[in-house]
């Protein structure tokens, strides 16, 4: 008699550990992701604003499982010597261990960095907003903000939550009214109830899909899809479906204009499901 | 700055013997095997609990028992100055250290390390305000998370602050009181149903007579957020139940 040989039968936490790629190809067959949702469709996504009291301005996103907060605090800077009326912006990102096994404690990681930049470029390249404003007393004085997006929970798609976090911080932001001293060069500054808020000219937000053979298109990856994908495409738009800047990492699929065409439908739905998302939050008074 | 009034209310209303509203929450993180967020007032932490885990340094493994290691951190935003962020400061900044290492100490004879031979089991603060009572409210989160990881321990640690304004011993001091130079303050974390003291910190001078007050009186506040803690943990522990009998 032939010795009973049973088929080896694998949990499906198993088989996406030892073959996520194969994984993932059975679910994107039936257009559908493991955590349930369709491939086009981007993860809940939740605002608070202001939330933090000793920040000039903050947004908590909520961004399925991913988790940031934006502070921005002002402070009181020299300007620079060819630029005397403008003021700076400084946006910083943190991932510190608590949000993922995956980072380690000390200097910031290579992600965070490349984030950090990113946002730096895109507030710069984007014109969002006129560094003027930030001016106090030419040659003298300007304001200095900056902006530290920390992570709390991290599952990938850190850019558009970040930004995100960002941009809302910034709409709903206050400066405190500065006035210099001419003679002691000191400023004072007050916060009162009138006191303007930042002129947003251009507010700008990003979408990132991931891509997998065959032109198949994942909105919004968790960090196991970007971690497979074979391309990640990140599209920054304005609230007007402008185009600010597209990063792509990885390969590229052969007719890539097609996707990019669907890419950039989906990514001007998603801008203007965030710029009312944003307008509609406004700040606890 | 006037900080006791005469009718006996403090600065932002309290009475002496008065905590600041408490509002603590386990499991708020999905990544981390526990985690909590606890708020005293204006001051608030998030604290995630890995492990027990493999080390991620294999020279800090222990053959007998887990290692536990505590990391703080502290937002730039969460204070009303902006802490410079030059390297130096961030990762020398010796005072972080030093609250690191005395949560860590805190934790220590709490924990039941033994039943973890070759482990690590790290314990992450993140201070997102601060408004005051840093260590206390960081060890309280902590105590939170660990019971959500479902770490070993013999009790829960609670922490509290007490100081003295104008012969008046106070309870749970926020900024304002505790940066006034006048205002002797310690920090005290027990375990509740023990009693036995784990953490006692003082960095300022009180008259020794008034000692014993203080201690009672910030013992009696780690009685109150034990109470908060205990009913917090056994909410969270129900709804659990309910999600998993329903």
């Amino acid at each position: 008699m032939a010795p009973d040989i049973k088929p080896v039968v694998l949990s499906a936490a198993a088989f996406e550990k030892i073959a996520p790629e194969e994984f993932y190809k059975r679910f994107v067959q039936n257009n559908v992701r493991p955590d349930g949702r369709s491939l086009e469709r981007f993860r809940p996504t939740s605002l608070q604003i202001n939330s933090v009291t000793t920040a000039n301005g903050s947004a908590v996103v909520r961004l399925g499982n991913t988790m940031v907060v934006c502070g921005i605090k002002a402070e009181v800077a020299e300007p620079r010597a060819d630029a005397p009326n403008l003021g700076y912006i400084v946006p910083n990102v943190e991932l510190a261990p608590i949000c993922s096994p995956q980072f380690k404690a000390g200097p910031p990681g290579e992600l965070s960095q490349a984030i950090g930049h990113q946002l730096n470029r895109i507030l710069d390249l984007g014109k969002v907003l006129k560094l003027d404003q930030l001016c106090i007393e030419e040659h003298q004085a300007v304001w200095c903000l900056y902006a530290d997006v920390t992570c709390l929970t991290y599952e990938g798609n850190i850019l558009d939550a970040a930004l995100l976090a960002l941009m809302a911080a910034l709409t709903h932001m206050r400066l405190p009214q500065a006035t210099l001293n001419e003679d002691t060069g000191v400023v004072t500054t007050s916060l009162t109830d009138d006191s303007t808020p930042l002129v947003i000219d251009r507010p700008v937000y990003a979408a990132t899909f991931a891509m997998f053979p065959d032109q198949v298109l994942l909105a919004d990856p968790t960090d196991t899809e970007e971690a497979i994908a074979e391309a990640l495409v990140s599209v920054v738009l304005d609230d007007q479906g402008r185009q600010c800047c597209i990063w792509t990492h990885g390969t590229q699929p052969q007719d890539y204009t097609r996707c990019t065409e669907r890419l950039l439908t989906l990514a001007q739905q998603r801008t203007t499901t965030l710029q009312s998302l944003v307008t509609a939050n406004a700040p606890q008074s | 700055m006037e900080l006791l009034s005469p009718e006996g209310l403090r600065i932002d209303g309290r009475r002496a013997n008065e905590l600041r509203r408490i509002t603590c929450k386990p499991s708020v993180l999905k990544n981390a095997d526990g985690s909590a967020y606890f708020e005293q007032g204006n001051t608030k932490v998030l604290a995630a609990v890995y492990g027990p885990r493999q080390p991620q340094l294999k020279s800090q493994t222990a053959h007998d028992r887990a290692v536990i290691r505590v990391e703080f951190n502290v937002a730039p935003f969460s204070s009303s100055e902006r802490k410079k962020r030059s390297r130096f400061e961030k990762y020398g900044n010796l005072r972080i250290l030093e609250i690191a290492t005395s949560i860590k100490q805190t934790f220590e004879p709490v924990i039941i390390s033994t039943v973890y031979p070759r482990s690590e089991i790290a314990i992450y603060l993140h201070l997102l305000q601060d408004d005051g009572g840093n260590i206390q409210t960081c060890i309280n989160a902590a105590t939170l998370a660990l019971i959500d990881a479902g770490i070993a321990m013999t009790d829960y640690v609670c922490a509290c602050s007490a100081g003295y304004i104008d012969e008046t011993p106070v309870l749970d001091l926020n900024h304002i009181e505790e940066s006034s130079y006048e205002t002797p303050d310690l920090t005290m974390a027990v375990m509740p149903r023990s009693e036995k003291i784990l953490l006692l910190q003082m960095e300022s001078r009180l008259q020794i007579g008034r000692l014993e007050d203080t201690l009672a009186l910030a013992k009696a506040g780690c009685g109150q957020i034990h109470e908060l803690m205990d009913k917090a943990v056994r909410d969270n522990t129900l709804d659990l139940v309910h999600k998993y009998t329903n």
